[in-house]
C-alpha cells in the first residue's frame, strides 16, 4: 500500500494549484468521447452498471430486542428451503435454499465455467440456467437442476434439450440491457462457439431483440402453449423480463400463462453490451422487487406464480431483504463468477495486457479472462480446474443461505420466506419511498399514499379540534 | 393485447345474425385476453333518432336523472335498463358532444356509443360473461366490429375496454391489437383541434384519428393510409362507419391480422380459428394482410 | 399393426390429448395418423420426435410442426404463424397460405407453403429448405444465417435483411432488398437445386426470372468506414 503525505491527497498541478476536475466533463467523459471518436460506434464492456444506484444496501434489518423474541442460532431450526413453478401442474424446482444461477450462456463462459457452477448448484441443491448459446452436455450432466433458455436469437436451440430440462424460461429481455439485441464482438466467435451458434467464424455477432415465432405478449400465451405441448406439461414455464414498466409486464406474464417469473434489474450482468444502455436502462432491483410484489398480488397469484429476482445480489443480506420484501428466491450471475474467481488477484500480467487491474476487470467481452472463466482459450480455461471452482461456489451458497437464516433468526423467524417488510427500515428517503418501508428514526413511509393518508388524518384531527390545523398535528 | 374479429354483409339491402356470428368468433379468441369483451353492431339505420348506449354504475336516483337528461334533451321513443347498461333512442337534432355530456352530467355514468345504427356492448370477462350481462346475441344487423382484451398499460374495467366509439361523430368505432407509441403526441395535436378523448388509452385515438379526417371529407381508404405513416408503434386495426368496415397494419406487419371474403360476406379476425368458427367451407381462404396494408369494405 | 392408420376427430379432444395420440401413435410404429376438424387451433404436432405421417384435415393455428424432428406433417388448409418453428428434420406440406414467420429458425428438414406467406418467412433460420409456391412477406429470410429459401412469387420489402450464409432464389418480383442484400451469380448449380426442390413438390420452374439473393457481407464485422451500412443496422 503506497504512503503519501496528507498534501498528496489533493491532485495540484505542476504549479502548485489544485487541478480541478468538472462534472459534466470529467476525464471518463473525455476518454469516452475520443474512444468513440477513433472507433465510430458506441463502446461496449462487460459486467453492469457503474451507476450507484438505489438499492438493498439502502434498508436494514430491526430484528428482535424487547419487543419480540429472537431464535437462537444452529440449533433453532430456520427453513430455507422452497418449490417453485407449479402453477399448471408441472414438477416444479425445488430448491434448497431460495438462491438460482442466472443464465449465462456457454460460449460468454468457459465450459469449466458452466461446469463447476453445475457441480456446486448439485451439491447445494439449487438450479442453474443456459444461456444464449443452447445446453452443454457437460452442464446437464453435472447440474441436477437446469432451467433451458429460450432466447430472441436461439442459437444452439434444439428441441431434445429442451426435454431434456428441467424448467424452460423464456427470455423477454434482461436488466443489463431491456428492449435491445447488441454486439457481440468478433474476437469471441470462435470456430467452436461459430459452429455452435450456425455462424461465420470471427462475425462481429449481432443478436435480434425479439424472438423470431412470437411479437407480444398476447403470442407469448400461443408460444408458452407450444412450449408445454412440446414438453407434455412436465415443466415449469418461467419467463424472464429486464426491468422496465414491471407492473404492466409482471401482470402481462402471469395472463399469458407464466409459472414463474424472473425479474433482471438495472444492475444485472452481462458478458457484453453497450455501456450506454447498462447505465441508462431499466430500473434498479430493489423498485422492480417491490412493484413485481405488487403487481402479482394485484393479480391474486401470490403464492401461485413464483417470483425470482435478480440483477445486483451480492450476498446472503440483500437476499434476505429481497425475500422479506415478497421474492420467492433470488438469482445471482456475477456474484457466482466472482466466487468462481473472477477479479481474483491472480495472474497480474495478464490482467494488465487487458489493460486493466483485479478489482477493476470487466473486460468478459475480449475472451482473455486472465482466471478462465470468459474466455475459449484453451490455456486460460486451465486455469479454472472444475472442482476447486465448484468448491468456491459452494462455499459462496452456503455463505449466502447462513446469512439468510442468520437475519431470519434475528426477526424471530424459523423460516427465511417469513421475513417480513415489517421487519425492515429505509435509511434513506428513496429507498422508503420506492419501497413503502418507513424511514428509520420516523413511523412514515415517503409514498404518495403516505402524504395523502396524513392529510387527511390531519384536516380530521383538525376538525374535531375547532379547526386548527397546527404544524405539530401534521407530523405522526 | 388481444384479438379482434369483425363481420360484414357485403350487400347494401342485406341483414342477418351478427350478433350471434361476433359471439362465435369472439369464444376461440378467449387466449387474447379475457380482461374484457365488446362489440359495436349495425342495426337498421334511423335517420331521424340516434340510439344511445351509456352504463350507469351508480344507483340512488342516477338512472332517472339521465332519462330525465335524455327527456329534456329530445324525444325518448325507446328506453331499456340491464344492469348497469342502458339504451335508449332519442329524436334529437343537436350537437352530440352536448347530448353526452348532458348524459354524462352524473358521476359514474358513461356514453358507450351514440349513432343511428351503431351499439357498443362491452363489459368486464369473457365473450359468454358479456353476453350474460348485456345480451347481445340475438341482434340482427349488417355489420360489426369486436374485441377481447388483455389489458397491456391501461386500467382493466369498462372504460378502457373496446371498441372506442369515436364520441362524438356518430357510428364510427375502433378496435385495436397492439401499442401505439406515438399516443401522447397525436392526441396533443387532435385536441388542439378541439377534440375530446374519455380515457387514457391510446387505441382510443385512432378512432378521434380517423373520425377526424373523415369528417373534413376525405374517404375511408385515405383516412386509412394516412395512419399507416401517421400511427406509430404496434397496430392492427378495424375501424366501424356507417357503411362498412376499414382494417390496416402497421408497416413492420408485427400485430396478426386474416380476412376472407365471398361475394356475399366480408370476415375479418386475428386468427383464422375465429373464422372457422363461423365459417368452415374450405372455399373461403382467409389471407394475412401485408406489412402496412389497408383494406375497406362498403356497403 | 404397421398397416394401420389412425384417425382422430381433433373436435372431441384437448390439444393435449391430440398431441399425445400422435406421439404415441409414433412412438408405436403407425405409420400414418390422420386428424379430422383440426379448426385452426394452434400448437397441433409440436415436438413430434420420430418418423410418422401426420395429416390435417383442415386448417390449423399458430406453431403447427414446431420443433419436429424426423415427421412428416401434411396440412390441407392454411396454417398460422410459425410454422415448424425451429424443425430439426422431416417435413411440412401446407396447402393453402402461411402466417408470419414461415419456418423460423429452422434447422433442418423441408418446409413447403403452396400459397404466400406472410411478414418474416425464415426469420433466423439455420439450415434446413423451405419453398414457396407463392409469394413472402415483409422482412422475409431476416437474420437468416444458414439454409435455403426457394420463392417461387414475389418477394415483398426488405427480403434477405442481415443475412449470414442462407440463399434466397426469388422467381418474381422483388419490391426491394434488405440491408445487405445482394443479388449473387445463379450458376447451374443453382438452377439444377430450383429445379430438385420445385419438381419435389410438383411445382414448374420455367418460365421464370429466377434471382439468387446473399449477404453482402457489409454488415459482418463493424468497420467504422460504411457508416451508411451501419447506421441502420446498430
Amino acid at each position: 500500500m503506497a504512503r503519501c503525505a496528507v498534501s498528496e491527497l489533493i491532485p495540484r498541478g505542476a504549479d502548485g494549484h489544485v487541478l480541478q476536475k468538472l462534472w459534466v466533463w470529467s476525464p471518463e467523459t473525455i476518454e469516452d468521447i475520443q474512444t468513440k471518436a477513433e472507433l465510430g460506434r458506441y463502446t461496449n464492456r462487460a459486467l453492469g452498471t457503474t451507476r450507484r444506484t438505489p438499492h438493498f444496501q439502502d434498508l436494514t434489518f430491526v430484528p428482535c430486542t424487547l419487543s419480540r423474541v429472537p431464535l437462537e442460532g444452529y440449533r433453532e431450526t430456520c427453513r430455507t428451503d422452497i418449490e417453485i413453478g407449479g402453477r399448471h401442474g408441472a414438477r416444479p424446482i425445488k430448491l434448497r435454499t431460495p438462491i438460482t444461477i442466472a443464465g449465462m450462456s456457454y460460449g460468454a463462459l468457459s465450459r469449466n465455467a458452466k461446469a463447476a457452477l453445475g457441480t456446486a448448484a448439485t451439491r447445494v441443491g439449487i438450479s442453474t440456467t443456459t444461456g444464449d448459446g443452447g445446453m452443454l452436455d457437460l452442464e446437464r450432466e453435472a447440474s441436477d437442476q437446469l432451467v433451458y433458455q429460450v432466447l430472441p436469437s436461439r442459437y444452439g436451440f434444439n428441441p431434445h434439450h429442451l426435454r431434456m430440462a428441467n424448467a424452460a424460461e423464456i427470455v423477454i429481455g434482461q436488466g443489463a440491457k431491456p428492449g435491445t439485441g447488441g454486439v457481440l464482438l468478433g474476437a469471441k466467435v470462435s470456430p467452436i462457439i461459430a459452429e455452435a451458434r450456425t455462424l461465420p467464424p470471427g462475425v462481429d455477432q449481432r443478436s435480434p431483440c425479439r424472438h423470431p415465432d412470437f411479437i407480444g405478449p398476447d403470442d407469448l400465451q400461443i408460444k408458452i402453449e407450444e412450449l408445454r405441448e412440446a414438453t407434455d406439461g412436465a415443466i415449469p414455464i418461467y419467463v424472464k423480463i429486464g426491468a422496465c414498466r414491471v407492473p404492466d409486464d409482471v401482470k402481462l406474464a402471469c395472463k399469458a400463462g407464466a409459472d414463474v417469473i424472473v425479474i433482471d434489474g438495472l444492475e444485472g450482468g452481462t458478458g457484453a453490451s453497450p455501456d450506454s444502455l447498462m447505465d441508462h436502462t431499466g430500473i434498479p432491483t430493489l423498485a422492480a422487487t417491490c412493484e413485481a410484489v405488487n403487481a402479482i398480488r394485484e393479480m391474486k397469484l401470490e403464492g401461485v406464480v413464483n417470483l425470482i429476482v435478480s440483477g445486483g445480489i451480492r450476498n446472503g443480506v440483500d437476499a434476505a431483504k429481497a425475500l422479506a420484501l415478497g421474492a420467492d428466491a433470488v438469482s445471482i450471475g456475477t456474484a457466482a463468477m466472482i466466487a468462481l474467481n473472477c477479479n481474483r488477484p491472480l495472474y497480474l500480467e495478464d490482467y494488465h495486457r487487458l489493460g486493466t487491474e483485479p478489482g477493476a476487470c470487466h473486460h468478459c467481452h475480449t475472451g482473455l479472462c486472465p482466471v478462465g472463466i470468459t474466455t475459449q482459450d484453451e490455456d486460460l480455461i486451465a486455469r479454472l480446474p472444475i472442482d476447486e471452482a465448484a468448491d468456491r461456489v459452494e462455499g459462496f451458497l452456503h455463505s449466502m443461505t447462513q446469512e439468510m437464516q442468520m437475519f431470519a433468526r434475528a426477526c424471530g423467524k424459523s423460516a427465511v420466506h417469513d421475513l417480513e417488510p415489517e421487519d425492515l427500515r429505509a435509511m434513506t428517503i428513496e429507498a422508503s419511498a420506492i419501497t413503502g418501508i418507513p424511514l428509520v428514526g420516523t413511523n412514515f413511509a415517503f409514498r404518495p399514499e403516505s402524504f395523502a393518508a396524513a392529510v387527511v388524518e390531519a384536516i380530521a384531527a383538525a376538525a374535531s379540534t375547532n379547526g386548527h390545523v397546527s404544524p405539530q398535528g401534521a407530523h405522526r | 393485447m388481444c384479438g379482434l374479429c369483425g363481420f360484414l354483409y357485403k350487400d347494401a339491402d342485406r341483414v342477418g345474425p351478427v350478433g350471434r356470428t361476433l359471439h362465435a368468433m369472439l369464444g376461440p379468441m378467449a387466449r387474447r385476453g379475457t380482461d374484457s369483451t365488446g362489440i359495436a353492431l349495425y342495426g337498421a339505420p334511423q335517420p331521424d333518432s340516434y340510439v344511445v348506449r351509456a352504463r350507469i354504475d351508480a344507483n340512488h336516483g342516477t338512472p332517472e336523472r339521465v332519462a330525465a337528461a335524455l327527456e329534456e334533451a329530445g324525444t325518448v321513443t325507446e328506453r331499456s335498463q340491464q344492469g348497469p347498461n342502458m339504451r335508449a333512442r332519442i329524436t334529437y337534432s343537436g350537437d352530440l358532444g352536448a347530448l353526452t355530456d348532458a348524459i354524462e352530467g352524473e358521476p359514474d355514468v358513461e356514453v358507450f356509443s351514440i349513432g343511428r345504427a351503431m351499439e357498443i356492448v362491452k363489459d368486464v370477462g369473457d365473450a359468454d360473461a358479456v353476453e350474460a350481462a348485456d345480451p347481445y346475441a340475438a341482434f340482427e344487423g349488417s355489420h360489426a366490429i369486436g374485441h377481447t382484451r388483455m389489458a397491456t398499460e391501461s386500467v382493466v374495467d369498462v372504460a378502457h375496454s373496446h371498441p372506442f366509439w369515436a364520441r362524438p361523430f356518430p357510428d364510427i368505432s375502433v378496435v385495436h391489437n397492439g401499442h401505439i407509441t406515438n399516443y401522447h403526441k397525436l392526441r396533443r395535436r387532435l385536441e388542439n383541434q378541439g377534440h375530446r378523448f374519455a380515457t387514457g388509452n391510446d387505441s382510443e385515438v385512432i378512432a378521434v384519428y380517423i373520425a377526424d379526417k373523415l369528417e373534413r371529407g376525405e374517404s375511408l381508404e385515405d383516412a386509412l393510409r394516412a395512419s399507416v405513416a401517421d400511427l406509430d408503434g404496434t397496430f392492427a386495426y378495424l375501424i366501424s362507419t356507417p357503411d362498412g368496415i376499414g382494417v390496416a397494419r402497421d408497416p413492420f406487419a408485427l400485430k396478426p391480422l386474416l380476412y376472407a371474403e365471398s361475394d356475399e360476406v366480408a370476415l375479418i379476425a386475428s386468427e383464422e380459428v375465429a373464422i372457422r368458427a363461423v365459417d368452415q367451407d374450405a372455399a373461403l381462404v382467409p389471407r394475412e394482410l401485408a406489412a402496412g396494408e389497408v383494406r375497406w369494405w362498403l356497403r | 399393426m404397421a398397416t394401420l392408420t389412425s384417425e382422430i376427430d381433433c373436435s372431441r379432444h384437448t390439444t393435449r390429448e391430440i398431441n399425445q395420440a400422435i406421439k404415441r401413435a409414433a412412438a408405436d410404429g403407425v405409420p400414418e395418423i390422420h386428424l379430422a376438424n383440426p379448426t385452426a387451433r394452434h400448437a397441433l404436432a409440436v415436438a413430434v420426435m420420430q418418423p410418422i405421417d401426420v395429416v390435417f384435415d383442415g386448417p390449423v393455428g399458430w406453431f403447427c410442426g414446431g420443433m419436429c424432428d424426423g415427421a412428416r406433417i401434411t396440412v390441407n388448409g392454411n396454417c398460422g404463424w410459425s410454422l415448424g418453428e425451429n424443425l430439426m428434420s422431416g417435413s411440412i406440406d401446407v396447402h393453402g397460405n402461411a402466417g408470419s414467420s414461415t419456418a423460423a429458425t429452422m434447422r433442418g428438414g423441408r418446409v413447403f407453403v403452396a400459397g404466400d406467406t406472410g411478414a418474416r418467412a425464415g426469420i433466423s433460420m439455420k439450415g434446413g429448405t423451405l419453398v414457396v409456391g407463392g409469394s413472402v412477406g415483409y422482412m422475409s429470410g431476416f437474420m437468416m444465417q444458414r439454409g435455403v429459401m426457394v420463392v417461387c412469387g414475389d418477394a415483398a420489402d426488405g427480403i434477405g435483411d442481415s443475412m449470414y450464409e442462407g440463399t434466397v432464389y426469388v422467381g418474381g418480383e422483388i419490391a426491394s432488398l434488405g440491408a445487405d442484400c445482394v443479388e449473387g451469380e445463379l450458376g447451374d448449380a443453382d438452377r439444377e437445386l430450383i429445379a430438385r426442390e420445385l419438381g419435389q413438390s410438383g411445382l414448374d420452374a420455367g418460365g421464370r426470372d429466377w434471382k439468387k439473393l446473399v449477404a453482402g457481407k457489409k454488415l459482418w464485422n463493424f468497420s467504422r468506414h460504411e457508416y451508411d451500412a451501419w447506421r441502420g443496422a446498430l
